[in-house]
């Protein structure tokens, strides 16, 4: 039994920056996401002694170079590899930190620019696997490898176009109500069928949109949460897994499966117990594999399930990546591991919400990063519920 | 490199301590992590498990090929390949062969066939000189 983390707070939930392309370099993504919660949180930036980033176009640097760059002196710092699970390790990490007393506040950020060159350079070196064995066929990137994962599901589950329109037109919805979606006027069914092939059978709106952004949130105990008078979310259960079952030959689950009771158990709660869930949505068909492998569904049931579950913020089914997700707010890059968590955590913390999630309690948030060669490696999973006030 | 080729055979390397094939390439055996493999030839024979035509690709060449078909195969030696695909009708579970090829810029790829017919047709043939 891994030791709960009682005593921790989460705050201070930060989007910063979204943009198609921009000039800018990463760190100006992550030092405003750092200057925005020193803004939001009162906090000045010599307490900040604990510092975690993703991110992939801080290459060749690291979170090292960023104290430099940010003139932070930190006495833990932490680099965080692990794509789309990131925002979820991230959290795992500086909470653990906290509690041990390695660091008291520290700050979590994710993010990426988007040079309209960049996306062919950081695809083409993403994995010694996949730079010889993927993107030479075709160098379609993650597309290419998805499309295969999704005719697999759909052949297998009876799994139907519509079935995945159903999940991004959900989250279209719900961006409509969140201004910093790039994407917010609706989509129809009609144009979602009728949209360019991308690799069949994804199309157009089956991917996410590269794009600029960071995200953020800081980590300390619960008694300087309230000290600083922050409204908090606190951790009821972690758990991350890599390289789960290796020896699928169809991709059709992740790691997920392994942790999901653990998880549930030591947070006393159940799927039926969430408030909403925040999945990474690089693509529809890996919703699916997510409310399959946490138990919303069976396995192979999740076409049945998004048929007959409300998946927007207010109707009353399963409030479901609640600010849009990627599909609409796009994906700037490591930032994309943290979307769905730094959106949870604003749920569970901030007020009159234009897309608030009725009586929202608590919040299952997960992550899917790291296609190294024909898979993603990292699955990650946390309960967050709404801290006492 | 990402495999070799030895007069249209399939070259893969295999560990010396346990016999696993290897794909994508290591230096250690992905089983028991010795260290000695050996490039043998094996058999290219293995089944369909999907397939997609990519539209939009990050490479001028594919995309003006485009839809460029790619594949991928679980081989009866052992391994997983993402290949080009040169198969007219595609079929989840149909035998299939991999054979590796050199293509326009002499770097050694792997194409998957029918079982029943080694030669590269459709739009991957473009990518190879001196088809016949």
């Amino acid at each position: 039994m891994r030791s709960p983390y009682t005593g921790i707070a989460v705050t201070t939930p930060v989007s910063f920056g979204y943009t198609r392309y921009s000039e800018h370099g990463a760190p100006w993504f992550l030092g405003g996401v750092l200057r925005e919660l020193l803004r939001q949180s009162g906090i000045n930036k010599a307490d900040i002694d604990g510092l975690a980033v993703s991110s992939f176009t801080l290459a060749p640097d690291t979170v090292v170079a960023l104290t430099e760059y940010l003139s932070l002196s930190p006495r833990w710092v932490e680099h965080l590899p692990y794509g789309g699970a990131g925002g979820v390790i991230g959290l795992q990490r500086a909470a653990r930190a906290v509690q041990n007393g390695d660091a008291d506040i520290v700050a979590c950020i994710g993010g990426d620019t988007h040079r309209r060159e960049g996306f062919r350079d950081l695809v083409s070196n993403f994995s010694s696997f996949s730079t010889d064995s993927v993107y030479p066929y075709g160098a379609g990137g993650p597309n290419a490898v998805f499309a295969m994962i999704t005719r697999s599901y759909m052949e297998r589950t009876g799994a139907t176009r519509e079935d995945f329109g159903r999940i991004c037109m959900a989250q279209r919805f719900n961006a409509g109500h969140h201004d910093a979606a790039l994407f917010r006027e609706p989509l129809t069914l009609e144009a979602y069928l009728d949209a360019r092939p991308v690799a069949e059978p994804l199309h157009l709106f089956d991917c996410v949109m590269p794009c600029a952004g960071a995200e953020g949130f800081l980590v300390m105990s619960e008694h300087r949460a309230r000290s600083l008078k922050l409204p908090r979310a606190r951790i009821g259960a972690i758990g991350e897994r890599h390289n789960a079952f290796p020896d699928d030959d169809v991709v059709l689950r992740g790691g997920w499966a392994l942790y999901r009771d653990a998880l549930y158990d030591a947070a006393g709660l159940g799927p039926a117990d969430m408030s909403m869930l925040q999945t990474y949505d690089d693509y529809p068909v890996i919703v699916m594999l997510q409310m399959e492998g946490l138990g919303f569904c069976g396995r192979g049931e999740a076409p049945d399930f998004v048929r007959r579950t409300p998946l927007t913020f207010d109707g009353g089914g399963l409030p479901h990546n609640t600010c849009g997700g990627q599909l609409s707010a796009g994906q700037a890059g490591a930032a994309g591991g943290f979307l769905g968590l730094v959106e949870a955590i604003r749920q569970l913390t901030t007020p009159d919400l234009r897309n608030a999630v009725p009586n929202a309690r608590t919040a299952l948030i997960s992550g899917y990063g790291m296609v190294n060669y024909d898979r993603c490696l990292c699955t990650a999973a946390a309960i967050l519920g709404k801290g006492e006030s | 490199m990402a495999a070799g080729v030895d007069a249209g055979r399939l070259l893969l390397p295999r560990c010396r301590d346990c016999g696993i094939v290897q794909y994508p390439l290591r230096e250690l055996c992905r089983n028991c992590l010795g260290d000695t493999l050996d490039w043998v030839p094996v058999s290219g024979d293995g089944t369909l498990l999907s397939w997609t035509n990519v539209h939009t690709s990050l490479e001028p060449f594919f995309a003006d090929h485009a839809p460029w078909p790619v594949g991928r195969v679980k081989l009866e030696c052992g391994p997983l390949v993402i290949a080009h695909l040169a198969i007219a009708s595609p079929d989840t579970g149909m035998r299939v062969r991999v054979l590796p090829h050199r293509d326009l810029s002499d770097v050694a790829v792997l194409i998957i066939v029918p079982e029943s017919d080694a030669a590269v047709t459709g739009p991957v043939a473009d990518l190879l000189p001196d088809v016949p």
